[in-house]
């Protein structure tokens, strides 16, 4: 196969990012975006801390836009083909690059999952993806500054050491995780994380320190920023139509018909296009359902970002919609505001179920996303907000609740 | 304790008998494993017939034309195996890196490398 083919997907990637940091620069100036990124890399990043609030719009983008091109020259030099797993983890990190991984903090992490794959003696390779992955525990990095348990001359270097300590325990946990939900929780990894944050967290509050709660939210609604990521998903679809030669309808409709759940690769099973063509409208169906409810900011943006990244592996309009509703109905009736950041949030995170609707129906889907809500307004407290995937964490527990009723359901049904 | 490529193996093994039960009408399934440089695997799977042979050969092929992805085998092979209701063949697929299919009358032979 033609090598530039195989890259293809990388290649486009890149281009966005850089147009990213175009627009970041144009958008604030280069004096103000230096500026911000210097914030955004000194200010803690714990959920909910708005980069938008942070360092400002311009800076975000910059930043969102050099952790992209980093993540993809990563894929890149290790000579990965850009798949549905690894199309997920750059969009996803490139999403959370808005509101809580920076191009500093994204380092400890990494660099102690490339330590274990020397540990186990094999290529990085085979670890990349769980290292892009792993970096939803980048707020570790710094948030020992100001812990009053904790020697602020020893500060940074106790948060260097722990992230690099959980990149080392990450990979066996994050395969490990799998099981207990089969699949049907695509944010594995905020499982993961959860569980290693709440461990962290819990020892941290046992030994007298407390993290502080923080809710920085960016509340105006800026024209250029819906512009750009309408152009974004545009240039998906057209990318799609130049490389699979028209516009391939039957094939996204059989894609529809997926149950989504892990491992189910768009890229594989229908080709780069196809995927493209679904991440493309999946953005533009999704960005139009936010701003019935909430401008778009850091944290916002980074939830469609992970919508389109994994509509390359397993999300979809039939399976994602159930949920949505669910999610939605569910901050209807509960004591929440369905404008509040974590609702909001929750809904556009509670996607993470859409196999859950795609392999046993919509009803099952709703009452995922119905489920999802409150959980994911619950399981914070546990992590303090250390785990970015805070919702891959509460999707990972409404599956291993439901997968196992659902499954005996369905076995009584069929004897 | 097994060692992970062992494991990986036997999860391979696992979800293609799975599929083979799920699937076809097969009542005869052997398969043979042979740990070396390279990890060869064999499946015998006597068929109804040449139909279902032409089916089952079809969904082989295209399970296992993908290419290895090493990491995401790294992140999801915990999957194959042991699902409650869904298929990871697709996975499966992902983590060979060569096959080939024999037809002996109403046999089909599967052969897997991994290396």
């Amino acid at each position: 196969m033609n090598k530039n083919k195989n890259y293809r997907l990388h290649y486009l990637f890149i281009f966005i990012f850089l147009s990213f940091i175009v627009f970041g620069v144009v958008h604030d100036g280069l004096l103000n975006v230096i500026y911000g990124i210097g914030r955004i890399i000194k200010e803690p990043d714990i959920l909910i801390t708005d980069y938008f609030e942070v360092g400002g719009i311009g800076a975000t983008f910059v930043n969102a836009g050099l952790v992209g091109i980093i993540n993809t020259s990563i894929f890149l030099a290790l000579k990965a083909k850009a798949n549905g797993a690894i199309t997920a983890a750059i969009w996803t990190s490139v999403g959370f690059a808005m509101f809580g991984k920076n191009i500093v903090n994204i380092w400890p992490i990494m660099f102690g999952v490339w330590l274990y794959s020397k540990y186990k003696r094999e290529s990085f390779l085979n670890y990349a993806l769980i290292a892009i992955f792993s970096t939803n525990l980048s707020p570790t990095l710094i948030q020992f500054r100001g812990l009053e348990i904790v020697h602020p001359h020893f500060s940074m270097i106790l948060g260097i050491l722990i992230s690099i300590f959980i990149g080392f325990i990450f990979p066996p946990l994050a395969a490990y995780c799998l099981k207990f939900h089969q699949g049907y929780c695509l944010y594995n990894t905020g499982l993961t994380a959860g569980f290693i944050a709440t461990i962290l967290v819990s020892n941290v509050r046992a030994f007298g320190g407390e993290i502080p709660k923080r809710l920085l939210w960016y509340n105006n609604r800026d024209i250029g920023v819906e512009f750009i990521l309408l152009l974004i998903f545009l240039l998906m679809i057209l990318y799609s139509i130049k490389i699979g030669g028209k516009l391939k309808i039957d094939s996204l409709r059989d894609l529809n018909k997926t149950s989504g759940k892990l491992v189910t690769d768009f890229t594989v099973l229908y080709g780069e296009d196809v995927a493209l063509l679904n991440m493309g409208i999946m953005g533009i169906v999704y960005m139009a359902f936010t701003l019935l409810i909430s401008n778009l900011n850091g944290p916002v943006i980074g939830g469609l970002f992970t919508i389109v990244g994994f509509s390359a592996l397993g999300k979809h309009l039939n399976n994602t919609l159930p949920v949505v509703f669910g999610a939605a109905l569910s901050s209807y009736l509960n004591v929440h505001s369905l404008t509040s950041p974590a609702v909001i949030l929750a809904i556009l995170f509670c996607t993470t179920l859409a196999p859950i609707a795609g392999e046993f129906g919509p009803i099952w889907g709703i009452i995922a996303g119905f489920l999802h809500v409150s959980m994911a307004l619950s399981v914070g407290y546990l992590h303090a907000g250390l785990n970015l995937y805070n919702n891959g964490f509460a999707g990972g527990l409404v599956a291993m609740f439901l997968i196992p009723l659902i499954s005996a359901y369905y076995e009584r049904r069929n004897a | 304790m097994l060692s992970k490529e062992r494991n990986k193996v036997l999860k391979i093994m696992d979800e293609l008998n799975k599929y083979f039960i799920e699937n076809t009408d097969t009542c005869h399934i052997t398969s043979t494993l042979d740990f070396n440089k390279e990890t060869k695997i064999r499946f015998r799977v006597h068929l109804k017939d040449k139909e279902e042979i032409k089916r089952v050969k079809e969904k082989l092929e295209k399970i296992f034309s993908v290419q290895r992805y090493r990491e995401v085998e790294e992140l999801y092979w915990n999957l194959t195996g042991d699902s409650y209701t869904s298929d990871e063949t697709n996975l499966v697929g992902m983590m060979v890196d060569e096959f080939s299919i024999e037809i002996e009358d109403d046999v089909l032979i599967l052969y897997l490398i991994r290396r």
